[in-house]
């Protein structure tokens, strides 16, 4: 085989593997320091066509039943995939939940999900919203007849899964894909913790940091800033809404007002705060934690009272605000498909 | 050209091994058709439209049956068969689904058949899952993660209920409330490669309706204690002659 021959096969071969490489990319990465996520990877491997099909379904209010709600209604972007500034999270046809829409970050390495852990794997979460009368009111079966009618998500999910089929499995997996990619390890105090360029923290926020450690961390475990479980915080129950927590999915009284502890990632924006939305501000936060009452399934690592001088409570709440990551919030490859 | 020729002999030589090994992988068993016949009182099944009538009195419409089928063994004396991926969904309105094809079972007689009513714990955490696990099927709870076993829909007129519905949707797979059930039939069948071989299991509804009272149960929804005692009862509909 003479040399004209060879180059071109052997560019032609570079370009064979470039391309497998780039569409088999994976959109997750181990933040340095970081433990293994528990998400089972090998069942549902990320590709570029699967975090793009489920990116679409994350954004399309085809996932509820007249077609105006999408995931993104109630998380967007530039709050954490929160609901900014609505205490319940909102449904079709103007009704209102009965729960705060969480932050959505970090979901490799959690094992329950929804407020009350009543859902034991990311991949079957979005089944919650989508059934819940209150959001999007409409089951699996019909979400994905509707993908199946509809012309440009065959070829996606050919992309994605080798099947232009629409299936239960293959949409949940998708938006796994999607939720796993959305991963937050840029804030000023990964910085900090990695003594990268621009992890400087000031006095104020590394003695938030050290309050942090000694009176918050128990459950708000860095480096996730939660321990993924589930505990009773000492919220009194709200007489509207009457939330047992846990104990609604397990009916065991030992689970009564037992809530998920979520991550305090990017927390500056994520307001209002709690599963009820009950506190606009982070120091509302704190002075709750600070003046708890008991309760019979209070959490133990709260039976010790908290004391915070006013000027500690400034320097936590400083310190919270360095988990701000505005790389995660502002990245275009979470954002709207426009394409 | 004498190169291609030879070549091509030796391809034709090695497809006809490859093709003769695999074959005797293919006729290692026989088959066996596992038929899943659901009755009331010894007929045959109809939905919605056949007026039932209990012993104490009730009658029963009944509108909807379906279950899952998992795990399914046989034992012979030789030893135990495990069919592969195993997860059947019985629909008691889809005859098609009602036949379990076992494939590549090693012949010899066989005197028990085991099986589970239900999705065992390790596939009901294991994420999203394709084929008869698939959610779309309508045997998955949204809000409290978990496959439904056992759906069973009807009306009766000793239900109080909107409708004078019942609904029985039996499932839960976490501690205390398991409602996944075994059942061992005795049997007694010969697989051979030459001929396919048939079993046929009874689903005797009747025997579930006889162990509770309409009255006091006719909605159950969710894992519970009652969940598990009604998966208890629905165990028991299970014959083979």
């Amino acid at each position: 085989m003479g040399l004209h021959l060879r180059i071109p096969l052997a560019l032609s071969g570079l370009f064979v593997l470039l391309l497998a490489f780039t569409s088999r990319q994976p959109g997750f990465q181990l933040p340095a320091g970081w433990p293994q996520p528990t998400y089972d990877f090998t069942k549902n491997p990320l590709t570029e066509s699967g975090f793009q099909l489920g990116r679409r379904l994350f954004y399309d209010p085809l996932l509820s039943r007249d077609t105006t709600i999408s995931c993104a209604s109630c998380h967007l972007q530039a709050t954490g995939f929160a609901h900014v500034d609505h205490a319940l999270s909102h449904g079709i046809a103007g009704r209102i939940g009965r729960r705060n829409a969480p932050a959505i970050m970090n979901m490799a390495w959690m094992n329950v999900f929804m407020w009350d852990g009543g859902v034991n794997h990311l991949d079957m979460q979005p089944l919650a919203p989508m059934a819940s009368p209150e959001e999007m009111d409409q089951n699996i079966e019909l979400v994905v007849q509707k993908l199946n009618q509809s012309g440009k998500y065959r070829s996606l999910f050919q992309a994605a899964f080798g099947d232009s089929l629409a299936t239960g499995q293959h949409s949940l997996q998708a938006l796994s894909q999607f939720v796993l990619s959305l991963q937050s390890s840029n804030s000023r105090y990964d910085k900090y913790i990695r003594q990268e360029a621009g992890g400087e923290l000031a006095v104020q926020e590394i003695n938030g940091l050290s309050l942090f450690r000694q009176h918050c961390a128990g459950c708000h475990t860095e480096p996730l800033f939660t321990n993924g479980g589930i505990a009773n915080n000492g919220l009194p129950v709200d007489t509207a809404l009457r939330d047992v927590g846990r104990m609604r999915i397990t009916g065991s009284p030992q689970d009564s007002l037992l809530f998920k502890i979520p991550t305090l990632r990017n927390i500056q924006f994520t307001y209002p705060y709690m599963h009820d939305g009950r506190f606009k501000k982070l120091l509302d936060v704190v002075n709750h934690y600070t003046g708890l009452q008991a309760s019979s399934t209070l959490d133990k690592r709260l039976k010790a009272p908290i004391v915070l001088s006013a000027n500690e409570k400034i320097d936590l709440v400083a310190f919270l605000l360095t988990l701000t990551d505005r790389e995660f919030l502002f990245d275009p490859r979470f954002g709207f498909p426009r394409d | 050209m004498f190169m291609f020729r030879l070549t091509g002999t030796y391809f034709v030589i090695l497809s006809i091994f490859i093709s003769a090994f695999s074959k005797l992988e293919i006729f290692n068993g026989g088959n066996l058709s596992l038929h899943f016949a659901p009755l009331f009182s010894g007929q045959n099944l109809v939905l919605e439209k056949q007026l039932y009538h209990l012993s104490n009195g009730d009658s029963l419409y009944v509108d909807k049956l379906r279950f899952y089928i998992t795990a399914v063994e046989l034992v012979g004396k030789d030893g135990v068969f495990t069919e592969i991926n195993s997860c059947h969904l019985i629909d008691a309105e889809e005859s098609v689904t009602q036949s379990i094809e076992l494939q590549d079972v090693p012949e010899g007689t066989y005197t028990s058949l085991r099986f589970l009513v239900g999705i065992d714990s390790l596939h009901n955490v294991s994420g999203a899952q394709g084929g008869d696990l698939d959610p779309t099927l309508g045997m998955y709870w949204a809000w409290n993660s978990g496959y439904v076993n056992v759906k069973m829909e009807g009306r009766s007129t000793a239900c109080r209920t909107l409708h004078q519905a019942f609904e029985f949707h039996l499932g839960g797979y976490m501690p205390p409330f398991q409602s996944v059930q075994q059942v061992v039939l005795p049997i007694q069948v010969q697989v051979s490669k030459r001929q396919p071989a048939d079993l046929s299991v009874s689903v005797e509804l009747a025997k579930f309706f006889g162990q509770l009272d309409l009255r006091t149960t006719n909605q159950v929804m969710q894992p519970s204690r009652t969940a598990v005692q009604l998966a208890g009862y629905f165990k028991n509909v299970f014959s083979s002659e």
